[in-house]
């Protein structure tokens, strides 16, 4: 697959996000804690800019009343309608028939290559 | 009057025999008197059952009353023509039901749900409304399931006293025709709260279906629970009524009550069903917005609506087109989510004869009778 340059590391890091072209597709970057992500930036539901979307983790529960917390700065939750999305598989949480493509990151000496093809092929 | 009867015989679909009325209300005879043989002497005096003075007969304090709607219906809410030939209130006298809406409307089964003790949510004693529902549950036992198979029972509790509740859920257990407990509601919980839990616990491990049903929701020591808060007139009460069985459904599914109990079935009755179309949308769509503060719930709630929860048929609005109601009915999947029922013997009734006209030939079977037979599975006949 080829990757395409989209910024530095640097850059992205002091932003926190970012919205690049690659290859004619608009992609939103996210640098967490948890790594560095790229996610198509138009949602699925609304076309929302997901590049907006706040970041955070995935609310789980063994049961009512019951609140457990994982994938820490691995989901974002869009702008508009607020459905949250993992960022490393482009699923909806709530919506096992949204999925948006995710695109695989290469960092090669301080730069940031996004590859051309979406690392899931389903698109809702 | 036989002219008649032969009439209504001849108008029942083959699909609409045997109907299941999910919605039937029993009253008492002579008010609270008619509880006097299945309450202590002293609950009979703390209700002034006994002798009273003349002079003090027509003050309203002098008379010991399950708190009710504040206001005047005509016919005290029932049809006329449902008045037993032998005297007393409609619904007051088993044989004349079972004449006058089971057999007349060749119906498999009904089931009685509360009459006078709908609105008990509304007694703020609950000594006394424990009372009240223990001899009802009684009354009805004695008075109406031992006089046909066909006539089940719903236990009443009352929900001001929960260890109590579940103590009255676990004495009717066993009993062949009690077929659900119907909480009368209160103000101060949705029904989907944990406070309820125990009687949702009791309930669905005996494999009775909790039901809801409208009547406490101005009564007594109940704040209005409609939208509007205190309706000024019964027109404005009875049209806004379903917005509390929505509020109260959508308690239900985000509650987390149908994950704690597998066994859980929840039936919404006589609060309508043309919102729900929108209720399921609605609920869906803050479910995959607001996930993370029930997280709990697994699934988006209209499968818990399919899976868990069912609707009375009664009353049935009525759309212009016909087929709108058609419509809808597909949009409620009303294969699985809808039960018949006539309110028997209030003025809104929906009696089969009518009803089957406004449900699609193909949903009859489900509707009038195999969707009840699913979700009460304890039916004797």
């Amino acid at each position: 697959m080829e990757y395409l340059w989209v910024c530095t590391e640097q850059e992205l890091k002091e932003a926190g996000r970012k919205l690049v072209d690659v290859d004619g597709k608009a992609v939103a970057l996210f640098s967490t804690v948890a790594g560095i992500f790229a996610i198509s930036n138009r949602c699925p539901h609304h076309a929302a800019p997901l590049v907006f979307s706040r970041v955070s983790g995935e609310v789980t529960s063994e049961g009512p009343g019951k609140f457990g917390y994982d994938k820490d700065q691995r989901i974002i939750a869009c702008p508009w309608h607020r459905r949250e999305i993992d960022l490393d598989t482009g699923e909806f949480l709530a919506d096992k028939k949204m999925c948006v493509p995710t695109y695989p990151v290469k960092i090669e000496n301080g730069e940031i290559l996004v590859g051309t093809q979406p690392r899931i092929q389903r698109q809702s | 009057m036989q002219q008649e009867m032969e009439r209504s015989l001849a108008k029942i679909a083959p699909e609409a025999v045997g109907a299941i009325d999910a919605d039937v209300h029993p009253y008492f005879k002579e008010g609270l008197h008619s509880l006097a043989p299945y309450l202590s002497r002293a609950m009979q005096e703390r209700m002034g059952l006994g002798p009273k003075p003349a002079y003090a007969a027509a003050l309203a304090a002098s008379d010991f009353k399950i708190p009710t709607l504040p206001y005047y219906i005509d016919g005290g809410n029932t049809r006329a023509d449902n008045a037993p030939p032998a005297g007393g209130a409609p619904g007051s006298d088993p044989t004349f039901l079972v004449e006058d809406l089971i057999e007349r409307y060749q119906m498999g089964a009904v089931i009685l749900n509360g009459g006078n003790a709908i609105s008990l949510g509304g007694m703020p004693d609950p000594d006394a409304a424990n009372a009240i529902a223990a001899a009802h549950n009684d009354w009805i036992a004695e008075e109406w399931l031992a006089h046909d198979k066909r006539i089940h029972g719903a236990i009443v509790v009352a929900p001001r006293d929960i260890p109590a509740s579940v103590e009255e859920i676990k004495r009717w257990k066993n009993h062949p025709g009690m077929v659900q407990v119907l909480i009368p509601e209160i103000s101060e919980h949705a029904i989907g709260h944990r406070y309820f839990w125990p009687i949702f616990k009791a309930a669905s491990e005996n494999g009775l279906p909790v039901a809801i049903h409208p009547g406490g929701q101005t009564a007594g020591a109940n704040a209005s629970m409609l939208p509007t808060l205190a309706s000024a007139t019964f027109a404005e009460h009875w049209t806004n009524l379903p917005q509390v069985g929505q509020g109260q459904l959508i308690s239900m599914l985000l509650c987390g009550a149908f994950e704690q109990f597998p066994d859980l079935r929840y039936v919404t009755t006589e609060y309508g069903v043309s919102w729900l179309p929108s209720a399921m949308w609605r609920a869906d769509a803050a479910w995959k917005a607001f996930r993370k503060e029930v997280p709990w719930a697994r699934k988006p709630p209209s499968e818990y609506i399919l899976e868990r929860c069912r609707f009375t048929t009664q009353p049935i609005d009525e759309p212009a087109n016909r087929q709108n109601l058609a419509d809808l009915f597909r949009m409620i999947h009303a294969e699985r989510t809808l039960l018949f029922s006539t309110d028997y013997p209030h003025w809104d009734t929906d009696l089969p004869d009518e009803a089957q006209k406004k449900i699609p030939k193909d949903l009859r079977k489900r509707v009038f009778q195999e969707n009840a037979r699913a979700i009460y599975p304890r039916l004797r006949v």
